[in-house]
């Protein structure tokens, strides 16, 4: 019994959880990393030759934690448990269509009313929101 | 797919996470195949023939649907 308690919390095989909290760390510290940069980038007009070096430093700040919690991410779904696999491709998939559709449909609407600086961001948002929501979802399925 | 999953562990007193466990998936993956909503991968198929030292087909019946629990619930 000991050994399940350290198996299974919240559903998960303790090895998901690890990776998933490993991931968890690098996409922290990506979102961190990018709210940083747009703080301290913000709009400019500089040019190249006018731009201080530590701007591009700052831009390419995010790959890093970015690269490594792309890196945990996939890691956590090839090793993932079965089931857990299945509900993350399921929700990912779906939340990529949902993308897709909402690309093509914020392309027409901005022929007729202009296009909308933030919308690609908010179009992360929404895959972002859209796939936790299908993981809860596929999840209660099994959830038993 | 049909299994009988569910009366062979319960005929080793084994729980959802204890077959799990022995299997390296998590609980509800278990009660997710009992409950006919998911079929096994081939490589977690034969790990549980194996466990049970059952061939495959005596425990999955790729002809019929749900599990032993839905079949005695259904009558």
């Amino acid at each position: 019994m000991a050994a399940n308690a350290g198996h299974e919390h919240n559903g998960l095989h303790e090895r998901d959880r690890t990776n998933l909290k490993l991931f968890s760390r690098w996409f922290v510290l990506f979102v961190l990393a990018f709210v940083l940069a747009v703080v301290f980038l913000g709009p400019r007009d500089g040019g190249l030759g006018r731009t201080p070096y530590w701007h591009f430093v700052l831009a390419l700040l995010p790959l890093l934690p970015g690269y490594f919690a792309s890196r945990a991410y996939l890691r956590f779904l090839s090793e993932a448990d079965e089931l857990i696999k299945c509900i993350h491709h399921e929700a990912a998939s779906k939340s990529f269509v949902l993308v897709i559709l909402l690309g093509f449909v914020y392309y027409l609407v901005s022929q007729v009313f202009g296009e909308w600086k933030d919308a690609g961001a908010i179009l992360w948002v929404i895959a972002i929101i859209a796939y936790r929501i299908n993981y809860r979802r596929f999840w209660r399925r099994f959830d038993v | 797919m049909y299994n009988r999953l569910r009366p062979l562990r319960t005929e080793r007193g084994w729980s959802q996470a204890a077959l799990g466990e022995r299997l390296g998936v998590s609980r509800q993956t278990i009660n997710a195949i009992e409950g006919g909503k998911y079929d096994p991968s081939l490589p977690l198929a034969f790990a549980i023939s194996k466990l049970f030292k059952l061939p495959i087909e005596r425990i999955f019946d790729p002809d019929k649907t749900g599990s032993d629990d839905v079949e005695r619930a259904s009558g």
